[in-house]
């Protein structure tokens, strides 16, 4: 998908703009193991398919800190590629 | 409410027609009454309330393009309270917060100099005494970034969040930052200095520009969007953007460049060894 598409996708699904507008290059990078995942939602919004790494999973993210599945999935994908920095941003203040 | 447009003859009268109050037109006065707060109600409202109404009553002066003076108009139709948060306001009108680098540098200084914040003493005191002290130093750290102090409360959160900055005047920390720990102390400090600063940009943005720098200002603007008049930007950005892209926000690199220094100034000062 491109990320024109991935935006409109995610305005329709209730984001807003601007943050449809960074996820969406966002999503274009994701980590191999976590394609499918997204392109399973993004045919089919109730297919929540749920990945772990360090502790965390979609579901945990989704369900704790309220994300939506994209935003779930790339926090998944950063503890994938920098799970340091990824683990202790986790645990701070917002 | 209406909107100037749909007053038909709002705009300024001459001297014939006005006097102090009666230099308003009754149509105009009419408008401008339409901002009058009950004074039992006026002070019942939060100070950041009363500056947002206070704008408001201004932001519809202007459009009046009155010859009367404002103080005047303050004076006649919206009473004693209101005209005295006003005459207040006026002076703050006036004050700039000092740059970031003087900020740090005073809020070092202010955790260096209490000797109850020096882990020694901390671990040392009941919760209750923790509580207190951290809510003086909160005070303390406001009137450095001269804006309103918050409200700093403790609760029982989940292991690994540490709190935030809620809005309304309020921040909620985690209850286990209280443990004596020496790192967790160092988060403590880290933290309501963090949160301090989301309170600071969430003034600048919604109740008085202080900061010197327009275009920071501006740029945390960019972050937050099309939202007005509340903090609200957490829950819409981080559940949509996920964590990575919440952290580079530019509100959020802010708040922990500007804490991250304060920790470094406190190091270099012997503070946090």
């Amino acid at each position: 998908m491109t990320n024109t598409e991935i935006t409109r996708l995610l305005i329709h699904r209730g984001f807003t703009e601007r943050n449809a507008r960074l996820v969406a290059s966002e999503i274009n990078q994701l980590h191999p193991s976590l394609i499918p995942l997204w392109e399973r939602w993004a045919k089919n919004a109730s297919v929540c398919d749920d990945f772990s790494v360090e502790g965390y999973s979609i579901k945990s993210l989704m369900e704790k800190q309220r994300m939506t599945y994209p935003a779930a999935l790339l926090t998944i994908d950063w503890l994938l590629k920098e799970p340091e920095k990824a683990k202790t941003s986790l645990r701070r203040h917002h | 409410m209406y909107g100037l447009e749909d007053y038909e003859g709002i705009r300024p009268t001459d001297s014939s027609e006005g006097l102090r109050n009666e230099c308003l037109s009754k149509v105009q006065l009419e408008y401008m009454q339409e901002l009058q707060v009950p004074a039992s109600e006026w002070h019942e409202m939060q100070p950041e309330e009363q500056l947002v109404q206070l704008n408001d009553i201004i932001d519809r002066y202007s459009e009046l393009g009155c010859k009367i003076e404002l103080d005047a108009v303050f004076e006649s139709v919206y009473g004693s309270e209101m005209y005295e948060t006003y005459q207040n306001m006026e002076l703050l009108e006036h004050v700039e917060a000092p740059n970031d680098i003087e900020q740090i540098e005073q809020i070092s200084d202010v955790f260096s100099s209490c000797d109850e914040l020096r882990y020694e003493n901390w671990e040392n005191m009941l919760v209750s005494e923790k509580v207190k002290a951290i809510n003086q130093l909160e005070q303390q750290i406001a009137q450095i970034e001269c804006r309103t102090p918050c409200q700093v409360r403790f609760a029982e959160m989940e292991p690994d969040e540490y709190g935030g900055y809620g809005g309304n005047g309020d921040i909620t920390l985690n209850e286990c930052l209280l443990e004596n720990d020496i790192d967790t102390y160092k988060e403590l400090i880290d933290t309501i200095v963090h949160e301090g600063r989301h309170a600071y940009q969430d003034y600048n943005m919604h109740v008085q520009e202080v900061h010197p720098r327009h275009s920071e200002v501006e740029s945390w603007r960019d972050t937050w969007g099309d939202g007005e008049g509340k903090w609200t930007y957490w829950s819409d950005c981080r559940t949509e953007l996920g964590q990575r892209l919440y952290e580079q926000q530019s509100i959020e690199i802010d708040a922990r460049n500007f804490a991250g220094d304060v920790i470094v100034d406190l190091t270099k000062k012997g503070f946090l060894a």
